[in-house]
């Protein structure tokens, strides 16, 4: 094997992954494995089947789109680079999904920016487009309440704890299991539960605190504005 | 207040409620669960707090979508462009690694015949012996040829030799 040139072991290969993905998705440890020796088409497969779950990851600690892609492809780089010291020991997602954390954090770092910084409490009409979502059953009509509210729970989670935070929007936003999350933050399943039910009761919390202080305003301006 | 309801019990409900909220509890603890929050009105409020919460956040954020095929494309472009980087640095530093390990190699050689030459140095004043550091006597009674007059008579004396001598 020594003998054969690496490019042509390599296209060997290439052709065996291909065939086989014609015949049945091919085996992700085989895909891996086919990467770690420099297969190209190999690696392109995983990329192909973890962009979504990848982009979800960093969708759900980043806010805008063009920095969502930005990183995740980040993420596909980095793993590229060190797939060899990947050891089989985990899933190949869970080994993904912590590059694609720990990217995230870094380029919050390098931007020098909390992911969410709202000091301010919410305005008036912003407490009665909440409280109407709420009585509503969570019915939104369209896209623009949609970023409304949006706006609005980015300011509640902004207390959070970093984590606590990725947490929440992974599980209700990004359906991932309990189990993946304490995979991909390096916790428990049982203190990701406990923390996650924390951080829904901190966040209600301050969902409760803020409305009160939006109509504490208004009652101290005499609710002119209330129509 | 009853054992049902006290702190280290609801405590103890806290990984079960997290598991209720999302309906992933078997029968047999879900019954549990809801004698407990029947009977505890924290628990009841946190329930509710926590349903909130989890209306609230999904919502408001949208699950990510697919990035399509384009995604793949940017992804190998990027590896592209950071392999011909890596090898352009590598090819770049390439003569000043063999400078460096000829140096090194030299350096190395110079500390082995440094070292040989001490150990020979230090062998060669051992077979020697210790240096015999001779003492001459000295006739205390015998003014030294260096020295000078050193009173007036002294003075004459060496003027009248000088004069006096053939």
């Amino acid at each position: 094997m020594d003998n054969v040139p690496k490019y042509v072991a390599a296209s060997a290969a290439a052709v065996a992954v291909s065939a086989r993905a014609q015949a049945g998705k091919p085996d992700e440890r085989e895909l891996v494995t086919q990467a770690q020796k420099g297969v190209a088409s190999a690696f392109e497969e995983l990329v192909r089947r973890h962009q979504q779950r990848v982009s979800a990851v960093v969708g759900g600690i980043l806010r805008r789109r063009e920095d969502i892609e930005d990183v995740a492809q980040q993420v596909f780089l980095k793993a590229y680079v060190s797939i060899n010291r990947f050891d089989m020991r985990s899933a190949f997602s869970t080994w993904l999904y912590k590059i694609a954390v720990n990217e995230c954090w870094d380029y919050l770092r390098k931007k020098k920016v909390r992911p969410l910084t709202y000091e301010a409490d919410l305005s008036e009409e912003q407490a009665r487009h909440v409280e109407q979502f709420v009585s509503a059953g969570g019915e939104l009509n369209n896209a623009a309440e949609r970023v409304e509210l949006r706006e609005i729970v980015e300011r509640l989670l902004s207390d959070l704890h970093e984590d606590d935070r990725t947490m929440l929007v992974l599980k209700e936003a990004q359906g991932f299991a309990v189990e993946e999350i304490g995979q991909i933050l390096g916790l428990n399943v049982n203190t990701v539960k406990v923390r996650l039910f924390r951080a829904r009761k901190r966040l209600a919390a301050n969902y409760r605190r803020k409305i009160s202080h939006a109509v504490d305003n208004v009652s101290r301006s005499g609710g002119s504005e209330r129509p | 207040m009853s054992p049902e309801t006290s702190r280290e019990n609801c405590v103890k409900f806290e990984p079960f409620l997290e598991d209720y909220v999302n309906g992933e509890l078997s029968r047999a603890e879900a019954e549990r669960i809801s004698a407990h929050l029947a009977s505890c009105s924290n628990c009841r409020a946190a329930l509710e707090d926590a349903r909130l919460a989890a209306q609230l956040v999904s919502a408001a954020f949208v699950p990510v979508a697919d990035p399509g095929p384009g995604f793949v494309r940017m992804v190998m472009a990027r590896i592209d462009v950071a392999e011909r980087w890596m090898k352009e640095q590598r090819s770049f530093w390439r003569p000043f690694e063999a400078l460096a390990w000829r140096l090194a190699f030299s350096a190395a050689l110079v500390l082995a015949f440094l070292f040989a030459y001490g150990i020979r140095l230090s062998h060669q004043q051992q077979t020697a012996g210790p240096a015999v550091v001779s003492t001459q006597q000295q006739d205390i009674f015998t003014v030294p040829a260096s020295t000078g007059p050193v009173n007036n008579d002294q003075v004459l004396l060496a003027i009248a030799d000088h004069h006096y001598e053939p």
